[in-house]
């Protein structure tokens, strides 16, 4: 199963994809993931029509697709 | 500065702020007056008036070398270039964000540039198109009651944006509220 992880930047998103069974890429974005969320990234899971999913805690390589989002502050 | 230091041991009966006001500078001279006497009115002249008259000074203005030809076009394609990256990112954030709408969100968001949303404790927002303070609270007759403003530290596209603030509406309402700053607006 092939996951994707869109991280919102300034240049547009950046699409990290890996395929679950392929350890190096699961490993790969679940060093993206952790290294963002410690910079105060919040991550949320994603369905279809933005019906279902929810913030995550933590990486989850069976997630088909997650955003990232840089921290949040007030104006 | 010298003369505003304290550490001699004539201090030593009082506190640093008398010491200031009554009669210790560090230049002998000055051991019978007030500090603030000696800077403003010494033997040769008033400090401050000589601050203000005695050194000139220069205004120094910077001349940039004119642009070549050359250098004219290398800045407009770099200028081009910045914009069409940018229009290239819109266009991504836009597909994300209506992605990521369900079907009354995409035809409000379509017509009005404007996604309504119910969170799960029953409140109802207006996410308008835009970066900041274009979030807003509205009660049960659809007036805007309360203004929010809330967004990403990094610039990103305004549908980035939009997205990330119906995110955190739709899971995490109780942070929104605690991060955002909110203006209430006259019912």
């Amino acid at each position: 199963m092939n996951g994707e992880m869109s991280i919102l930047r300034r240049e547009g998103d950046i699409k990290t994809i890996w395929n679950s069974e392929n350890a190096e890429e699961v490993e790969h974005a679940r060093k993206t993931f952790e290294d963002l969320t410690k910079k105060g990234f919040s991550a949320f899971s994603v369905k279809r029509d933005g019906e279902k999913g929810g913030r995550l805690a933590s990486f989850n390589a069976q997630e088909e697709k997650m955003i990232l989002v840089p921290m949040m502050k007030g104006g | 500065m010298a003369g505003f230091c304290f550490s001699n041991t004539s201090t030593t009966t009082g506190r640093t702020w008398d010491n200031w006001n009554f009669g210790q500078g560090s230049s002998t001279s000055a051991s019978t007056d007030v500090t603030w006497n000696q800077w403003a009115t010494t033997t040769s002249g008033n400090i401050w008036s000589v601050w203000a008259s005695g050194a000139a000074y220069t205004i120094s203005t910077i001349s940039y070398p004119e642009q070549t030809e050359e250098e004219r076009e290398a800045a407009r394609i770099a200028g081009e270039e910045c914009g069409r990256q940018r229009k290239e990112a819109e266009e991504r954030a836009e597909k994300i964000l209506t992605e990521n709408l369900d079907e009354e969100q995409r035809k409000s968001y379509a017509e009005h540039k404007v996604i309504p949303i119910t969170t799960a404790k029953g409140r109802k927002y207006l996410v308008k198109k835009g970066r900041a303070g274009n979030v807003y609270r509205i009660d049960e007759y659809s007036r805007e009651i309360e203004r929010f403003c809330i967004h990403p530290e990094e610039a990103v596209p305004a549908q980035d944006t939009m997205l990330a603030q119906l995110f955190w509406l739709r899971w995490c309402e109780d942070d929104f509220l605690r991060v955002a700053n909110m203006t209430r607006l006259a019912a």
